[in-house]
């Protein structure tokens, strides 16, 4: 049971850090006014939210029955292949990107996000003593770092620009 | 430029983005959250890193127009922080009826992270830094983020019932 309760703790605080994220992108796609902006952190938040779908499956399998059932967590692979390309910002909007402070900072902190939820799974991965959990936190950890490769590029993208437009604005 | 010159506007660059990042964050969190004490904690912390942000750039310019990094620090320190562990908390009926999921639990998570990020940015270049002056603000803003972290970890506590 202290096992149960342990693994119970563990994917409570892998729901708590994809809730961040979702909560964050969700925020961002709508404040953002490009497009395609929208389209990216729209992606995100899907992601975010699929995976808590998974881990909040997970969760009430073992809080229920004392035990989890992979068998459930494997039909739900079809969530996880849903995972879209991620578009990327409109060059109109790279043109005008003095304008971008909240996506600029949207970009950053969601930058830091995923690397604080690598760590977790990682963390989490190392952590887990039965293979199927192991695995799927280490699945999670690379899916993040798939979030991490695309916002890292949506910021390398917009980001020289933005600085020499912006002159520090608001500041 | 002297090396030394052109260093030390690169870390005020990045410490400026660091204040950005904090500020548009803050600044969304108090649009955000429904609470109205809660709305005021966000709008402060969003002010301090405003004022950072504001006193970094000046910094920075008055560096640059120089051309030599000398600058008297007390006149960029005058300012105090205004987000204190005991400013305005969350309100008792907020804390009743949040749920796990809630926006206003995420921003505090979140901000305790660009906190720590902000902290570990500064106290390393504090410690890399030769030159006094800069290295005595880098320490001010590390103490000053330090503030804002406490703020933040209360306020989870506060809201997830442990204070």
């Amino acid at each position: 049971m202290e096992k149960a309760n342990q693994l119970l703790e563990m994917v409570k605080g892998a729901m708590r850090v994809e809730n961040d994220g979702y909560q964050l992108y969700r925020v961002a796609e709508e404040k953002t006014e490009d497009p395609k902006g929208k389209d990216f952190f729209a992606s995100l938040a899907k992601d975010e939210a699929n995976h808590m779908q998974i881990l909040k499956s997970l969760y009430e399998s073992i809080k229920e029955k004392g035990e989890y059932k992979f068998d459930e967590i494997k039909d739900m692979k079809h969530i996880l292949e849903t995972a879209s390309e991620s578009p990327i910002f409109s060059k109109e909007f790279k043109q005008r990107v003095e304008q971008a402070q909240f996506e600029m900072a949207a970009l950053s902190v969601g930058i830091l996000l995923e690397k604080n939820s690598i760590e977790f799974y990682k963390k989490s991965a190392q952590e887990s003593e039965e293979g199927d959990v192991k695995m799927l936190f280490s699945y999670l950890a690379d899916w993040e770092g798939e979030h991490l490769r695309a916002l890292v590029q949506q910021q390398k993208f917009l980001q020289d620009d933005y600085w020499t437009e912006a002159r520090f604005y608001p500041f | 430029m002297l090396e030394k010159t052109v260093q030390l506007l690169k870390v005020l660059k990045e410490a400026i983005r660091v204040e950005n990042d904090g500020y548009h964050f803050y600044r969304i969190a108090a649009q955000k959250t429904d609470d109205s004490k809660g709305k005021r904690v966000f709008a402060s912390l969003a002010q301090d890193e405003l004022d950072h942000g504001s006193m970094l750039k000046g910094l920075y310019q008055a560096i640059e127009d120089a051309g030599e990094p000398k600058f008297d620090l007390k006149k960029w320190t005058k300012k105090k922080p205004r987000t204190r562990s005991k400013s305005p908390i969350f309100t008792a009926e907020f804390r009743g009826k949040i749920k796990g999921e809630h926006f206003a639990l995420s921003a505090l998570r979140i901000g305790q992270l660009l906190e720590r990020d902000s902290i570990d940015f500064y106290s390393k270049n504090a410690k890399r830094a030769k030159h006094p002056e800069l290295k005595s603000l880098l320490n001010f803003m590390v103490q000053w983020e330090r503030d804002h972290l406490k703020v933040l970890v209360d306020l989870e506590n506060f809201l997830v019932g442990k204070l």
